[in-house]
């Protein structure tokens, strides 16, 4: 995964949790990076090492530490990196939820060697959809709930976002039963 | 196949096409008007408008001339075109394309970017920018390269950090390892199974082995003798094999076979995974410090011997052991001086039961030392300890042989020195040959004063028992009564024949009584009154009376009448005393009286005796006076006649006779002269 990934990783556990507690999880994950450069791919292996150390030095659940980190892609990585490009992304939720897969598209072009997730979605309505998650890695279907979740923050829509079917549990891919207040 | 090209296949634009393709173009005409523009060109330059003079709204940045009619601007088609809007100060790039047809000029364009932040500041979005544009693509991508020059900057940063703290370990790290090398201490580095890798000066000062000779072994095969403490080398194996940190104290070798003792503090060293890859110990030679402690604890265990011990006898008996105990010397001795003989004479003997010394202790107790012969006369004629290397060899010690077959070879001694004078010697030996320790000997002579002062302290003691008892049995026999007091006259000592006399216990007496109770009231009233005018000075009638004199330092011999516990009294002859401590300070009185009833009665009939006597020698004397005075009528006649007869005729024979007549009788007259002489006068005698 890109160095961008590892950063969230890094950004958020040192907002919430405290540099000493990056520092411990750094040291039980056995990685020595010092520091992660953005455009910079790193092996996959590390942000699960680091995500595997601080749900125990953190005491959280590895569900909620996926969410925690999806919220803090949107609203802190992706909003002060890539404003533009997340304005971009649509007026609203709904929109932006609609145009996930150009989104993707320009974040390829900016990052050659990413492998990106592709999203489609269906049962499309004014206040929801199924959204459809395709990726090769395992184990991130909370990352994808914490992103909506922080989407709804983005764009201060409550939003409800359930798993519908998942890899996990036998499914062919993700799907994410997703419900948000008309308002917008 | 080669590709047709586009000018031959004229492809028509509509307008709508070529502002959603360029939607920051703009175009003027031949008077240099603007005559239409694109949609997002309006978001950047609002004073953009049909008929607008071109050049009013922007200028050309590098180029001349830069607002061409468009016949010109055939010419001009090749060129790059960097436009500024005057007003809000962005950049267009673009070229031109001259419609001949439409008479006008065409810049297709779009703004020239450098930070995603100017899409904020012109409200610009994607839907903006034509699709293909990749201006914002670019813009993004640049963001990112923004995002990663600033992690560079962060790393550098961090790497920069720790560089300085790199730098200040090492800093650190140096200064430890020049400690590590010049403390007086020993350092050794070992690998996770004890073999040595590293070691500093103070270890080879120490062990005497250089780091090439150390290197690879376990400090243990190096250092370790048999009389190191086994149960300590197994401890610090057992530490080492389970990565634990140790610190113990142990006797080891030096290189050149000195034995030293030494403390060692050892700790693991793991790596950043916790793996044991080293113990570091430092080690510190501490036999100076287990020297005092032997020695400290040889004069606390002297010490102590000689409080628990009763007798001189009892107390080297245990001292001779314990020195040898505590040294690890195999024997030891106790001489004492013999001062009518002249000599030393073995007091006690002890070795080490285990060690057959059988010919040596022979030896020992087979001789006798003069002054300055062998090791306890050395001792005594010099009064110093002494040491010898080897007895063996020695010149001056006569049980050699005997030692040699013991195993026996160093020695020291020390004399018992009591105010000067040695009273005995006590020497020990040890089974290895080992150079003078003038520490030991020092504290041993020492031990010696002190067993000296012990002794002495045991003949006073003796002594004082002596005088002691002697005292008590005087105070008991004495056909005395012997009372003492303190100061204010409260009794102290109350013999056994006060008691008899008086009828009183001397327990109802001690501390409770004073002497006023066993006396006359009248009599010491009356005493009062005479030692008042005696002494000039108003005596009070009590205790005071007694001891008026003696408390002036005179002497006070006086008769006095005890009053028994019955009431019954008779006459004493009391002498008082006053008693002082040694300081000088009056302590109190003491009253030794005799009784003198009987004394008085003797003396009353010696006086009738003794007239008695003169009055039968008066009647002696005149009887013989008149009886004398008788005698010398009828020898008057004898010498009367005697003369007569010597007047006549008489024979030689006759004559002769007559004369012894006469001669006796004058002798006779003589003597009775001589009686009457002395009957004269023993009657004048007084």
């Amino acid at each position: 995964m890109y160095g961008l990934v590892n950063k969230a990783v890094e950004d958020m556990i040192s907002d919430q949790f405290g540099d000493a507690k990056w520092g411990a999880i750094k040291a039980k994950a056995g990685v020595d990076v010092e520091a992660f450069v953005s455009n910079q791919p790193y092996p996959d292996e590390i942000t699960y090492a680091l995500v595997g150390a601080a749900t125990q030095v953190l005491q959280v659940s590895q569900d909620e530490l996926l969410i925690r980190l999806g919220k803090h892609w949107v609203l802190k990585t992706a909003a002060e990196n890539y404003g533009p490009m997340m304005k971009s992304g649509g007026k609203n939720l709904r929109e932006f939820l609609i145009n996930l897969p150009n989104f993707h598209t320009r974040v390829a072009m900016l990052y050659p060697q990413l492998k990106p997730p592709l999203f489609t979605y269906s049962n499309l309505t004014n206040t929801s959809l199924m959204l459809h998650y395709h990726t090769h890695r395992p184990g991130l279907t909370m990352f994808v709930v914490g992103l909506v979740q922080g989407l709804g923050q983005y764009y201060n829509t409550p939003v409800q976002c359930d798993v519908a079917d998942s890899k996990d549990a036998g499914g062919n891919h993700d799907v994410f039963a997703i419900r948000w207040d008309e308002k917008k | 196949m080669s590709m047709p090209l586009p000018s031959r296949h004229p492809i028509r634009l509509e307008g709508e096409d070529v502002a959603r393709l360029f939607p920051f173009y703009f175009a003027w005409d031949p008077s240099l008007r603007i005559v239409h523009f694109g949609p997002s060109l309006k978001k950047v330059c609002q004073d953009v408008a049909v008929g607008a003079p071109v050049a009013e709204l922007f200028y050309r940045i590098h180029g001349q001339d830069p607002f061409i009619d468009p016949e010109q601007a055939r010419f001009a088609s090749d060129n790059l075109y960097l436009f500024q809007h005057l007003k809000s100060r962005v950049r267009f790039r673009g070229q031109l394309v001259h419609q001949a047809r439409e008479g006008q000029v065409l810049m297709l364009c779009s703004p020239w970017l450098e930070s995603t932040t100017e899409l904020d500041q012109h409200d610009l979005t994607y839907q903006d920018f034509a699709l293909h544009d990749a201006t914002l693509d670019l813009l993004q991508i640049l963001q990112t390269q923004h995002m990663a020059n600033k992690d560079l900057l962060t790393l550098t940063g961090r790497l920069k950090e720790q560089r300085i703290l790199l730098k200040a370990q090492e800093a650190e790290t140096r200064k430890l390892a020049l400690v590590a090398a010049r403390t007086d201490n020993g350092v050794v580095v070992t690998d996770a199974k004890g073999r040595i890798e590293w070691i500093n000066e103070g270890f080879t000062r120490i062990t005497g082995y250089p780091l090439d000779e150390a290197r690879g072994r376990t400090p243990g095969s190096l250092l370790q003798t048999d009389a190191s403490n086994p149960s300590v080398i197994d401890y610090m194996r057992k530490s080492i094999r389970s990565g634990q940190a140790f610190r113990t104290e142990i006797l080891n070798k030096h290189k050149t076979g000195r034995l030293y003792w030494l403390a060692i503090e050892a700790q693991p060293i793991h790596d950043e995974h916790g793996r044991l890859t080293n113990f570091m110990a430092i080690e510190s030679d501490i036999t100076q410090k287990k020297l005092d402690d032997q020695r400290r604890n040889l004069q606390y265990s002297v010490t102590r011997i000689l409080s628990e011990s009763g007798s001189v006898r009892e107390a080297s008996a245990k001292i001779i052991r314990s020195v040898c105990l505590q040294l690890g010397w195999i024997a030891g001795a106790a001489w004492a001086v013999n001062p009518r003989e002249s000599v030393l004479e073995l007091a006690d003997l002890w070795h080490e039961p285990e060690r057959n010394i059988h010919p040596f202790e022979a030896a020992t107790r087979a001789i006798r030392f003069k002054r300055g012969i062998g090791l306890p006369g050395r001792t005594w004629a010099s009064e110093k300890s002494q040491w010898i290397k080897d007895v063996v060899s020695d010149l001056n010690f006569p049980r050699a042989n005997a030692a040699l077959s013991a195993g026996l070879h160093a020695a020291f001694a020390f004399p018992i020195l009591s105010q000067g004078t040695v009273l005995g010697v006590m020497e020990f030996f040890s089974s290895s040959i080992t150079e003078p320790d003038d520490g030991l000997l020092q504290v041993m002579h020492g031990i010696g004063e002190q067993i000296g002062q012990f002794y002495s302290r045991k003949q006073a003691e003796s002594e004082l028992r002596e005088s002691e008892a002697l005292q008590r049995a005087i105070f008991a026999s004495a056909t005395y009564s012997i009372i003492a007091t303190d100061t204010q006259g409260v009794i102290r000592v109350f013999n056994q024949t006060a008691e008899k006399w008086l009828g009183y216990r001397a327990e109802e007496m001690i501390g409770k009584q004073t002497p006023a109770v066993f006396h006359l009231k009248e009599e010491v009233t009356m005493r009062a009154a005479l030692l008042s005018e005696e002494l000039g000075r108003k005596v009070e009638p009590g205790f005071d009376t007694f001891v008026a004199k003696a408390a002036l330092g005179r002497p006070d011999l006086q008769e006095w009448t005890y009053v028994r516990k019955d009431g019954s009294y008779f006459p004493v002859q009391l002498a008082v005393t006053a008693l002082f401590y040694s300081s000088g300070v009056k302590s109190g009185y003491l009253g030794v009286a005799s009784d003198i009833t009987e004394q008085r009665r003797n003396s009353a009939l010696l006086v009738a005796a003794k007239e008695e006597a003169e009055k039968a020698n008066r009647a002696k004397g005149e009887f013989l006076a008149a009886k004398t005075h008788e005698i010398r009528t009828p020898i008057n006649g004898i010498i009367g006649m005697s003369s007569l007869l010597m007047s006549t005729q008489l024979d030689a024979s006759q004559r002769e006779m007559t004369n012894a007549i006469r001669t006796s009788g004058e002798a006779l007259m003589t003597i009775i002269d001589d009686i009457l002489d002395f009957l004269q006068n023993q009657s004048s005698a007084p």
